[in-house]
This record gives C-alpha cells, structure tokens and sequence, in this order.
C-alpha cells in the first residue's frame, strides 16, 4: 500500500475508487491525497472516476414497453382464473396428446440417460453424430450410429416432440379463429409473444441436435414445448367471455 | 463518488414522474405506505397490483435491461414482476419492500442471462442503442451509447454491483442483502468494475475529457465531432 502511494508510482483506478467512497483507512487516505496533489496524472484519474459516476448516475432508467403491464395482468388474471377455478380444465384432446408427449419425454429421458453414460463409459463418441433425435428419420443411419437403444430413445424423442407439436397446432387452430374478432394490439402482443416463444422452441432444438444423447437438452426442447402450449392455453381461454372481460 | 438516486427513496407514482423528487417521504411514512400497498395487493384489491407496478417498473425494467440485457428485459421484467406477485403472500418485511424487489429483479435477471447468454455483441448493441438511449443522437446520447456498451462488456458481477450502486443508488448493506453476499464483497466488486469500465472506455475512445467532472457541454461537442469525422 505505502509503496502504492509513493511518488514515483501512480495510484491505481481500484484504489482511487476506494479513496473516493472512503473505503480505506485515514491513513491510505492521506496517502492517497499526497499522491494526487503532487502528481497531475492521478488528478486527471481522479476527475476520470468522479465524471465516469456523474455519467452513469446521468443515464437514468428506461421506459419499459407499454406492453409490459398487460403482459403481466395477463399472466396473473389467468393465475387467479384457474385459483377461482380450483382446477385447469384441460380440453380432453389436449391432455391426451400431452400426456403422451410426457410419458414418451419421459421415457427418452430414461433411455438416453442412461445409455449416454454406457457410452460415455465405453469412450465412444457416437451420441455426438450432429443429424441429431430431432432429425428423426435419418438418425439411424447417422449420429447414433448402430446403437439400437439409442435409435429407439431417438424415434421416442421424435415422437414426444410431434405430440408437443400437434398439440400446439391444434390450440394455434383454435386462436386463429378466435383472435379474428380481437383488437390489433391484443392481437399484436399474443402475436409477439408467440414469436419469441417460437424462437426458444427454435433455439432448443438446435441445442438437442448438437448433442441427442443429452437429456437435459431434451428436456430444454420440452420445457421451451410447455411454455408454448401453457401461453397459447391461457389464451384461448382467456378468449371466454368472462377472462375478456377481467382484461378490459 | 458515493451516488444517491433520490428515485429510489420516492413515494407513490414516484418511478412514474420522477420529477416529483422533491416529494420524499419519510422513512416511517413509507414504511407505512408500503405496508398498505402489500397488504391490499395480497387482498387482491381491485387496482393494487398496478399501482405496485408502477411504482417499480422502472427500477425493475432498468435492471432487467442492464443485468440480462436490452433484447431480454421485457420477458425478464414480466418474469420479475410475476414472481413478485406470487412471493408477496411470503414477504414478511424484514427488509425494505424496495430491497427485496431488487433481490427478486435481479435473480431473475441473472438466472435468465445463466439460461440464455447474450448474442454477439454487435449484435446486441445495436439493439441496445435504439432500445435504452433516447432522444437525438448529440454527443451527450453518443456517450450514454457508450457507457450502457460499457457496462454490457463488464463480468455479470461487476456489472451488477456497478449497476445497483452507481446507477440505482442502493448502499452497499442493501447491495449485500439483495445479493446475499457479504458487504466487503459489494464494495470490492463496485471498486474493480468502475476501474474495468473506465479501461472499456478507453479502449472504445472515451477520454478523460468526454468523462471528467465538469465535461458537460465540453464532451458533448467533442464526441460530437468525432460522430462527423
């Protein structure tokens, strides 16, 4: 420290700062003050610091979007719909294509779990193949190599993906006829949101491709699925008569 | 160097006009005021939770936009804003009402950057220069620019300990509590991030002059002429 402060050596921008906001000692601080007279390269860092904190105390905080809050009354108004409810009445159709969708997301987890650690075991690189569980009907013949198990994992993985997805199409069926008779800016915002949630399904699988023999990745692509599935229930639900007219 | 938002000790619509700065309520009134507030958003009283939101969108979309990044604040400040809502029952008021908005703002802001990192940076950048900074590109917004560009380049830790202290103007004992760190460590990440920010600048053309105390008109026209060259 004193070796810091002495006259031939500058004081550095970290030990300036603390100066600043008195987080050192009298004693490092009249050091430091010394210093700062004597020494016009460490008055100027000085000046640097003290304008750098008038500049970001300057940049304030942005607006957000005026989106945001019907974003979330949004969410919450179908949160406090459902508490109302007691329970989330899924259509029969729905919970049948995602009970499938799980059941098999579940198996693949299971299977390709537990044969990525046989193969990581047995030194081999054949998971990593990059055609990858979601380009499903090549997989045979690429990455996975002859593994039978990790061929099967991957036309289950296929398969949960494909329930997700009919899923989701069916319930975008529904919103398009209903979101007809919406105004454009609600239309807009579910319209926004449904592209970013796309874009993450997008995202996820490309991860899973890279690397089939992953089950988190799996289990990403089924999460980024859910979201999908979860908003565009909410709403086409929220579309009923009585959610509408909590929004308004 | 020690920066105090009086934003973020305003009453009420406060984060809607932060003109109203002069209206600052004392502690015990705000105390009292937050308690109402808490109390009837639990009670789902019709209008509550709008008025909670607007008197911290700001404070929460800044951070969001700071901590995550600009293309992810909207998505991150509704996952803030929803968890806020949902955790309140369990607020139990041993810190501040703004504290531990802070906390949950930012824990969603760093667990959605650890999900999903940003994009290349140029690529967030320009985004950033439209989304964050308003108003005319004079030199005054060319810094802003830059400085937000700064602070995207800091380490997530310095980045948030720099952000809280020096822009939302939290002490370091409420940085510690909205961190769950000690409060030597605060001061030791704001230390490291305002001199690793002041070496980005420089390294992106900011001198002395553009930042020094006083610079004012003087930075604006100098970044200015650069901006024409």
């Amino acid at each position: 420290m004193t070796s810091q402060m002495s006259s031939t050596r500058h004081v550095t921008a970290e030990r300036v700062s603390e100066w600043l906001d008195g987080d050192i000692s009298e004693r490092e601080a009249a050091a430091v003050r010394a210093h700062v007279a004597a020494c016009p390269t460490c008055a100027d860092l000085v000046n640097e610091l003290r304008g750098q904190g008038d500049s970001l105390r300057e940049l304030g905080r942005p607006e957000p979007p005026p989106t945001l809050w019907a974003a979330i009354e949004g969410v919450m108004d179908a949160e406090d719909a459902r508490a109302e409810r007691g329970r989330w009445s899924w259509p029969s159709w729905l919970a049948g294509a995602l009970g499938g969708a799980v059941t098999a997301a579940i198996a693949v987890w299971l299977v390709v779990g537990g044969r990525t650690a046989t193969v990581g075991l047995a030194g081999g690189a054949a998971v990593g193949g990059g055609e990858g569980a979601l380009g499903a009907q090549t997989a045979g013949a690429t990455g996975t190599g002859s593994d039978p198990l990790l061929v099967e994992a991957e036309r289950e993985l296929e398969r949960a993906a494909a329930s997700y997805a009919k899923a989701a199409g069916r319930l975008r069926a529904i919103l398009d006829r209903e979101q007809a008779r919406w105004d454009p800016a609600r239309r807009a915002r579910v319209a926004e949101r449904l592209a970013r949630l796309d874009d993450a399904i997008v995202h996820s699988r490309g991860v899973a491709e890279r690397d089939p023999g992953d089950g988190a990745s799996a289990e990403m692509l089924f999460s980024a699925y859910r979201r999908q599935i979860d908003f565009l229930a909410e709403v086409v639900h929220r579309g009923s008569p009585g959610i509408e007219e909590g929004l308004r | 160097m020690a920066v105090k938002d009086p934003d973020t000790r305003m009453f009420a619509t406060a984060d809607q006009n932060p003109g109203m700065g002069s209206m600052t309520l004392a502690a015990e009134d705000r105390r009292n005021d937050e308690a109402a507030l808490v109390d009837a958003v639990r009670r789902n009283a019709p209008g509550s939770r709008e008025a909670l939101y607007h008197r911290f969108k700001r404070r929460v979309f800044a951070l969001a936009a700071r901590i995550a990044g600009p293309n992810e604040a909207e998505e991150v400040a509704q996952e803030a804003f929803i968890r806020i809502f949902r955790g309140l029952a369990r607020f139990r008021g041993d810190s501040a009402l703004s504290t531990w908005i802070y906390r949950l703002a930012v824990n969603a802001a760093l667990s959605h950057r650890a999900r999903r990192p940003p994009p290349s940076e140029s690529l967030e950048a320009r985004v950033t220069e439209v989304s964050l900074v308003e108003g005319p590109d004079d030199g005054d917004a060319a810094l802003r620019r830059r400085l937000e560009r700064g602070l995207r380049a800091l380490p997530t830790g310095y980045r948030t300990a720099i952000v809280l202290h020096d822009i939302e103007g939290l002490e370091h004992e409420e940085i510690a509590a909205v961190l769950g760190c000690h409060v030597g460590t605060s001061k030791s990440q704001l230390h490291k991030a305002r001199a690793k920010l002041r070496e980005i600048l420089a390294e992106d053309g900011i001198t002395a002059a553009d930042v020094g105390a006083g610079a004012g008109p003087r930075r604006a026209a100098a970044i200015g002429a650069r901006q024409e060259k």
